[in-house]
């Protein structure tokens, strides 16, 4: 068989367009899962012990099932719940929540790797825990998951390919539209197989490149 | 709407085959991958730059891309190119090609976690590349290499939820079948939930087993006992 | 057998780390039997020295012969050297012992099984033969007691000489010591410059960079001082100690010898 690339010339707008959505949803994904992360860490230092039990739940679901059977749980129960939710936001449910707990845990050893005796020396000034948590702990913890967390976003590229299954159209579903088309089943799929590559493959340079950056400034 | 045990057990059967066909799939990919995962991270050692860079642009092309868009790839393009392409075979090729690449990170990474002075020593006795790598760099990696390809294994089985796209009657197919005829949703995920908890509980055990029986494991632990004695 | 009646003979040897040229143009002849400190600041390139000896470096430039035959590469009839085969290499190397500043004992393994481990596995000895040579070796260090214990329970002094006689096992025409006590707390050091010493009356021919000039001045026949890649001055240890010509010598000496310790 040969591969006829005029039609993957021919494709590539729209699988372009899919990228679009890929990014999208990957970036929105990245920083709600951000979000959620510290609010697990700041809910696991809670002294309610109920809201920790819930926190230790939900990370061990998280981690324990496949994300392909999380994204199909937040698209057809949440329904049945009684919320419905459109497609492109319980992707982004879906993988935020996914991205959160694992976020948590980058956060977690972000704050195991500060040094308690900059703590002890920022209260020896008198700064209150708020001052310190601001100006001593968290930009520290923010260069510290910076590497983790492109690494994340590069997860999630691939990930969010899980979101054709509930029909959001990003690259992977663009690409089985494009198939149905042109019915050039080979061509299409390795064209998106490098559009993704290409994507992975440059964050992974930018990740490199943070983790020594990170590494000096860690001293 | 109450939760009813008795749905998963009307759908045990489904469950149970879909868990054993997981099991079968991430058992063969695992055991396929490893064998394979040692001459690829070898390769990146290699003097001559051809058995480098192939070695390398495979970790890197499997790295880079979605496991979803392997599987179709593999599922797709090869019948094209003449090769006949089953669910089953495309399925366990494509977990067994990922899971080869994430070993093979594991087992470089461990090698290159050997002192360097432990090879040196070996090199100056006269002992040869295989026999150093042999007698020398597995076991002393062993210790470092087990706990990351048991998060890999882990992580396969968690991928191969995929696989059900392809049509593999695996478990999560088994998930979504009893969804589709009971709308259980509740039920139905505590199940597969506890399922998976149950693959990757026992990998994690029989990794640990492992652990224990590394030479390094056993070497500080004789000298822990030691070090306790002392201290009495 | 041999032709010039040296069993080590270095010829104009240079190494280059990328741009760095640790070694340039080193020559230097060792007799069997002779005992040969190389000595010199840190970065002097004696360790390189020393691991371009049996091809744990390779040399960019030169060549060192053991026995007159070249060690690691070989020449073509046009004279352009390329390596040779592994096998041939690593037949050089187990004619060559070596102790590392570092030890290196195998972790993994006991005292007595990093003893026997290359005798049987690269020089076919048999289990039995190797262990009760393993045993008398324990004996020459003074570590009989210690055969079954891991490196990790062991004092530096210790494993260093369970390193010294797992190299002596493989019964090697030299020994070379790289800093064999540069790692050890000073109140170890003793233990182990006394098996050298031993090993130095018994007839061993060595090759020894070392720091130590009480243990230099006591056992070797010729001290070599290398400075910046180069072999500076050499004598036998009376001149070079008490009438050195070279002044970067005198300077080293002078530093050495106001040293606290």
């Amino acid at each position: 068989m040969t591969l006829e690339w005029q039609y993957v010339a021919h494709a590539l707008p729209f699988l372009l367009e899919g990228t679009l959505i890929t990014v999208e949803v990957s970036l929105l994904a990245v920083a709600l899962g951000l979000l959620v992360g510290i609010l697990v860490v700041l809910g696991r230092q809670s002294r309610f012990k109920i809201l920790r039990a819930l926190i230790i739940a939900y990370i061990s679901i998280v981690r324990g099932t496949p994300l392909f059977i999380q994204i199909l749980i937040v698209y057809y129960a949440l329904p049945a719940l009684g919320l419905d939710i459109p497609r492109f936001e319980s992707g982004v449910i879906a993988l935020s929540l996914n991205s959160g707990a694992y976020i948590s845990e980058m956060i977690r050893g972000g704050l195991m790797a500060i040094p308690k005796g900059q703590l002890d020396a920022a209260r020896a000034f008198g700064m209150r825990s708020g001052l310190i948590w601001r100006r001593i702990t968290l930009p520290q913890v923010l260069v510290l998951i910076l590497p983790p967390l492109t690494m994340e976003f590069t997860g999630l590229l691939k990930s969010s390919a899980l979101l054709s299954v509930i029909g959001l159209v990003e690259l992977t579903r663009r690409a089985q539209q494009v198939i149905g088309e042109t019915l050039r089943s080979p061509e299409v799929w390795l064209a998106t197989a490098a559009l993704y590559f290409i994507m992975c493959f440059a964050l992974g340079t930018v990740t490199r490149r943070l983790e020594k950056a990170a590494a000096a400034y860690r001293l | 709407m109450p939760f009813s045990l008795s749905i998963i057990a009307e759908a045990w059967p489904t469950f149970e085959a879909g868990l054993i066909t997981t099991a079968i799939f991430c058992s063969v990919a695992s055991v396929l991958g490893l064998v394979l995962a040692v001459p690829i991270a070898l390769a990146q050692f290699s003097r001559s730059w051809p058995w480098r860079v192939s070695a390398k642009v495979l970790v890197e092309i499997v790295r880079d891309t979605p496991f979803l868009v392997q599987v179709f790839v593999i599922y797709f393009v090869f019948p094209a190119t003449g090769i006949p392409m089953s669910s089953t075979v495309a399925g366990i090729l494509a977990l067994t090609i990922h899971g080869a690449v994430y070993f093979s990170e594991s087992i470089r990474g461990a090698i290159l976690s050997v002192p360097k002075g432990q090879v040196d020593a070996a090199r100056a006795a006269g002992m040869s590349y295989p026999l150093t790598m042999r007698r020398i760099v597995f076991p002393q990696m062993m210790g470092y290499v087990l706990p990351p390809i048991g998060n890999q294994i882990v992580g396969l089985i968690k991928d191969s939820a995929v696989l059900s796209i392809i049509s593999v009657p695996e478990l999560s197919m088994a998930f979504q079948n009893v969804l589709g005829t009971t709308f259980a949703a509740p039920e139905a995920f505590v199940a597969v939930a506890v399922l998976y908890w149950l693959l990757t509980s026992a990998v994690t055990l029989v990794m640990s087993r492992l652990e224990q029986l590394t030479p390094t494991h056993r070497s500080t632990q004789e000298m822990t006992s030691l070090l306790a004695k002392a201290d009495r | 057998m041999t032709t010039s009646g040296s069993i080590i003979r270095v010829q104009n040897l240079h190494k280059w780390f990328g741009e760095l040229h640790v070694l340039k143009g080193i020559d230097l002849e060792v007799k069997a039997g002779e005992k040969v400190c190389i000595m010199g600041p840190s970065g002097s390139g004696k360790s390189t020295l020393l691991r371009c000896l049996n091809f744990l470096e390779e040399p960019s430039k030169g060549i060192v012969f053991l026995d007159d035959l070249p060690v690691g590469y070989i020449e073509d009839a046009d004279g352009k050297r390329r390596r040779d085969t592994e096998s041939n290499i690593n037949r050089m190397r187990a004619r060559m012992g070596v102790v590392f500043q570092s030890f290196n004992l195998w972790t993994h393994m006991t005292a007595s099984a990093n003893i026997v481990e290359a005798p049987i596995h690269v020089n076919g000895l048999s289990r039995q033969a190797a262990n009760e040579k393993a045993l008398s070796l324990l004996r020459l260090v003074g570590l009989e007691d210690k055969k079954d214990a891991y490196p990790a329970q062991l004092s530096g002094g210790q494993q260093q000489r369970i390193a010294i006689a797992r190299a002596l096992a493989m019964d090697p025409e030299i020994m070379l010591f790289d800093e064999p006590t540069s790692a050890l707390d000073p109140e170890l050091v003793g233990e182990v410059l006394a098996v050298m010493s031993e090993l130095a009356r018994g007839g061993m021919t060595m090759i020894v960079v070392t720091h130590d000039m009480g243990f230099a001045s006591a056992v070797a026949d010729r001290i070599v001082f290398m400075d910046h890649g180069q072999v500076v001055e050499e004598g036998p240890p009376s001149t070079f100690f008490q009438q050195p010509k070279n002044e970067r010598t005198i300077q080293f000496l002078a530093k050495m010898t106001s040293r606290p310790f």
